[in-house]
């Protein structure tokens, strides 16, 4: 696969000037990004920098006090609230550093939940589901409950219930910080490898180099402020245009 | 150290907010703990002063030993149950030679011979009523009795003065020997009436207080599991978790103890068996009080660090959820075993004597209720195993998941409600049984008395003719009485041939044959059958004595009145009091159980209340538990909605199942009772509309509950509170 940019792709995402104030603390002050369909991105900063903050209004969850995003052809702030939530369930997923899980339900259950959120049958939804934490390598732990799986299986049943509606877009926030070295890589590869055979753009939140490798380009937030890019460009003002700053570094991650 | 610690960590806002919660919990508890120790003790006193009372009546044995002698000087009383428009009223009339003599509890100073003292509520009937009707039957009222001579407000009492020539003219009075014992004694209705309402209200206090203190645990899981982090030991965080509940604990207690006497007049309104309450006696002494009160102040604290310290996770990561042991089999057992003892007592129907049949059942009776709370959990657990595979939606299947996982505390919830249930269901389904009891004696007597309902009857004990002189004279002449005949016995050596004139026979409507002087009637005529004359001739030489003078009014209510308060008026009483044949107790005892099953509905109710408040309280415990993973279902995109829906869903479920199976287990446990207790001769029916509307306020009070939940989670549903993970 080349460059989003070169085969003249729309991005996915596309957002412009997002600025947004918590009280006192200016957590965006102005940051315009896209992401392409299919690509790793990973967003790096200190901590408090605001990389939580962007992700969550990249999906919708934050209303920026000003700027706009928009997802495909839809400007999130256009839509009522409903709709955004319909849009979340049906075209991203979600990953976070622990505790996503439903507490009471096995991994399976956990996995069929956004299916039938969906309107997928349970049925179908219990083949799916096992499918997909079959794709994870933890098929042999549906019956499990999630206190009692490892930190890393219990990121992999995450995962598998993020991808499990084959989302447009995966949202990760920090997916490997609970977990050691190993694991973190195993998660990783598991992660950035089925995204990429899906065709899942993933928006990945890491303090983590090491994690960051794994993704196609990335950006660093620095008090509410994007500092610095590696990859493709921040924004595409013009796509028709496009071609016109840096390719990409060389990364391990990017092995497509 | 450790006060210091527990000041710094109750220093925040949000955890003086749960303070608060708490003690608003604790002091909705203590409040109807002491509303209904208040009720508990009403009915000892009342009891009390009903024995005061009955002690005097004619059929009670005091007094007999020692003989009348006029101008002893002794106290002479007589007691007689009179009748007004179906309400009893309890004459006491009495000729003494002192001011006050012992009659009551308290002092009650007599009044002038010819005057009376009425309770408020006689009086205020008197003055309701035409005083021919009413008032006249007890000469002029000087005055009201205290409440500490009246088993009740309600109670209608009279007592009436005179000299000790007419007492003695007018009555067959007793002596009256000393004062009435302070012994609590005759009613044991009253005290199992008491135990009833403090199993179904008492239990569900307790839960709530239960709930509440842990309310105080579970929104402190994380804190707990991070001071165990920093090193603190099992034993400080359970003593923390106590002293953090002591202020909480004293501001409830004290806020209770206020609520229960200023409610105390509205809960005093509440009719229980005969009767409301007088506030004084609903209000419990303040000596009992602290005792109750520091009671419950001090195992508060004691319950949040006993839970503290076994629910103590040491050092587990935040959001680890310790499962719940699987409820086991056997916590089926007590129910079983009750069950299986109802079939087994209505074999043993004839091997058993009455009174060990009653104890059986109340076993029985027991272990079933008991039995329903300890299967609960695992009952709970079954129906979302089976549950599980069944459901489709996410919603469904998120909360059929917890309730697989967490069987007892979502049992937990429901558990009071589970009690009341069976309670009213068991009630009011023995109460379908009941037969009213005059159309019953109308089935046994004949179709066609309903003549007898407006028949004053009088009977002569003593034989004297010229009293039935005097009162076939009297009552005559009162309007709206027809005509009066007079019934002598034969004392031909057989005994017992009612006899009437042949002018009085002409009056019944008999045809009697014209040379015949007196007629011979069937001998059941008192007992309300329809009045034949026998063929047999009688012979007027053998002599008559009176027996019974017999008044037939134009049937209305002012004229039965009418008749009776003339005979009262005139002292033509004697040892008798008038009275209607369709008046009479004919053994009703499932009339108790009437009286119960209203009992029981109020008792229900009120424990529904408070056991959707404890559901509500559990409710919102088990979102906030899991605010964290709801608000990650937020993020996904799961609709505010759904989440509402997984929330009902967990208590709806196992709320709806629970209480099916209370009601059935209920029900059956009433036709049991009625079994037993008619020897298989009566059928239950279909419950009422009592029973319905009972159903419908507990449906409310739970749909209520669940809104308030929903409600006050509302912030962990929404989007508010998305960047708190
Ligand atoms: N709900 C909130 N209310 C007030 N301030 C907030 C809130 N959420 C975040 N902030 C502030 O906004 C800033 C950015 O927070 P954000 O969570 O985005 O940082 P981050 O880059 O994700 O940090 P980390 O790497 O530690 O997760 C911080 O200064 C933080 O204190
Ligand atoms: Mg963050």
């Amino acid at each position: 696969m080349s460059t989003p940019d070169a085969q003249g792709t729309q991005p996915l995402i596309r957002a412009r000037d997002l600025v947004l104030n918590f009280g006192q603390t200016q957590a965006l002050r102005g940051i315009s990004l896209d992401v392409y369909p299919g690509e790793v991105l990973a967003v790096m900063g200190p901590s408090g920098s605001g990389k939580s903050t962007l992700l969550h209004t990249l999906a919708g969850v934050l209303v920026p006090d000003s700027g706009t995003v928009r997802i495909g052809t839809r400007v999130l702030g256009e839509l009522d609230q409903a709709t955004r939530d319909d849009l979340r369930l049906r075209e991203c997923g979600f990953v976070f550093q622990s505790g996503q899980l439903l507490p009471d339900l096995g991994a399976l259950d956990n996995v069929t939940i956004p299916l039938l959120l969906a309107g997928v049958r349970r049925r179908e939804a219990i083949d799916r589901g096992r499918a997909e934490l079959d794709r994870l390598g933890v098929g042999q732990y549906g019956a499990r409950y999630p206190a009692e799986l490892s930190g890393g299986q219990a990121q992999r049943v995450a995962i598998a219930r993020a991808l499990v509606t084959r989302p447009r877009v995966l949202f990760a926030d920090e997916p490997t910080g609970a977990l050691d070295s190993l694991s973190a890589e195993t998660t990783m590869v598991a992660l950035t490898d089925l995204a990429r055979a899906d065709g899942t753009a993933v928006v990945l939140v890491t303090h983590d180099a090491r994690t960051a490798a794994y993704a196609d380009r990335e950006i660093i937030v620095r008090d509410g402020r994007i500092s610095a890019g590696i990859g493709v460009p921040l924004v595409d003002e013009n796509p028709a245009d496009a071609g016109t700053t840096a390719g990409f570094s060389a990364h391990p991650g990017f092995s497509r | 150290m450790r006060l210091s610690l527990a000041l710094v960590l109750t220093q925040d806002r949000r955890s003086r907010v749960r303070i608060l919660g708490i003690a608003a919990g604790i002091a909705i508890g203590v409040m109807l703990l002491l509303l209904l120790w208040g009720g508990y003790r009403g009915l000892e006193s009342r009891s009390e002063r009903w024995d005061a009372i009955s002690r005097i009546e004619m059929s009670s044995l005091t007094g007999t030993l020692e003989e009348v002698e006029p101008g002893t000087g002794q106290t002479l009383v007589a007691g007689n149950i009179d009748r007004h428009r179906e309400a009893d009223i309890q004459r006491i009339d009495v000729s003494s030679p002192e001011g006050a003599p012992p009659l009551f509890h308290v002092p009650v100073t007599l009044p002038q011979p010819g005057e009376f003292l009425a309770s408020p509520a006689l009086a205020k009937r008197i003055a309701e009523y035409s005083p021919l009707e009413l008032g006249v039957r007890f000469g002029t009222l000087a005055g009201t009795l205290p409440d500490g001579a009246l088993p009740t407000p309600d109670a209608l009492v009279a007592v009436v003065a005179h000299n000790e020539t007419d007492m003695l003219m007018r009555f067959s009075p007793r002596v009256l020997i000393g004062g009435p014992s302070g012994e609590f004694g005759g009613m044991p209705v009253y005290s199992f009436v008491a135990v009833l309402g403090a199993l179904a209200v008492a239990a569900p206090v307790l839960l709530l207080i239960a709930i509440v203190a842990d309310l105080g645990q579970a929104s402190r899981r994380e804190r707990t599991a991070t001071l165990r982090l920093l090193g603190a030991s099992r034993g400080t965080v359970a003593h923390l978790a106590a002293l953090e509940m002591i202020p909480a604990a004293l501001v409830g207690v004290l806020l209770g103890a206020a609520g229960a006497w200023l409610t105390a007049p509205l809960f005093s309104l509440v009719p229980v068996i005969d009767g409301t309450f007088f506030t004084s006696d609903i209000r419990v002494p303040l000596a009992q009080q602290i005792v109750v009160l520091a009671l419950v102040a001090a195992l508060v604290p004691l319950i949040a660090a006993l839970r503290a310290h076994r629910t103590d996770r040491g050092v587990l990561p935040s959001g680890a959820v310790l499962p719940e042991p699987v409820p086991s089999f056997w916590r089926l057992v007590p129910l079983v075993l009750g069950l299986l003892g109802i079939p087994a007592i209505l074999m043993m129907n004839s091997i058993l004597s009455s009174i060990t049949y009653w104890l059986a059942m109340f076993i029985v009776l027991t272990l079933i209720c008991a039995g329903l709370i300890i299967a609960g959990p695992y009952l709970t657990y079954v129906l979302g195993r089976v549950l599980r595979r069944g459901v489709t939606s996410a919603a469904n299947v998120i909360a059929v998941g917890r309730t697989v996982r967490v069987p007892r505390a979502t049992f937990r919830a429901v558990s009071g409600l589970v009690i009341a249930l069976f309670l009213v269901s068991m009630f009011q389904i023995a109460m379908t049984a009941r037969v009213d009891p005059r159309a019953e004696m109308r089935e046994v007597y004949g179709a066609d008395s309903p003549v007898w309902a407006g028949v004053v009857q009088l009977e002569n004990h003593s034989g004297d003719a010229t009293l039935a002189e005097r009162r076939r004279e009297v009552m005559s002449e009162v309007s709206g009485v027809k005509f009066v005949v007079d019934v002598y016995d034969l004392d031909d050596g057989f005994g017992g041939q009612p006899v009437v004139s042949a002018a009085d026979a002409r009056l019944l409507g008999l045809n009697p044959k014209p040379a015949q002087e007196f007629v011979m009637l069937n001998p059941t005529i008192t007992a309300g059958v329809a009045i034949h004359a026998e063929d047999t001739p009688v012979d007027p030489n053998v002599p008559r004595i009176p027996r019974n003078s017999l008044a037939f009014t134009d049937g209305s209510a002012e004229a039965i009145e009418r008749t009776r308060t003339a005979v009262w008026a005139l002292g033509l009483t004697a040892d008798a009091v008038p009275y209607v044949l369709t008046e009479r107790e004919y053994g009703d005892q499932l009339g108790y159980f009437a009286r119960f099953s209203t009992l029981a509905s109020i008792g229900a109710i009120v424990a529904g209340g408070i056991s959707m408040l404890a559901l509500a309280v559990a409710t919102i415990i088990g979102v906030l538990d899991r605010r964290e993973v709801f608000t990650r279902l937020r993020l996904m995109g799961v609709r505010a909605g759904t989440l509402r829906r997984i929330i009902l869903a967990e208590n709806v479920i196992p709320l709806i199942a629970m209480s099916l199976l209370a009601a059935l287990v209920g029900m059956f446990a009433g036709w049991a009772v009625i079994r037993v207790f008619s020897g298989g001769n009566r059928q239950v029916g279909l419950p009422g509309e009592e029973y319905a509307i009972t159903l419908l306020v507990l449906a409310s009070f739970a749909a209520l509950a669940l809104g308030l939940a929903l409600f006050s989670v509302r912030g962990a549903t929404t989007n508010a509170r998305l960047r708190e993970e």
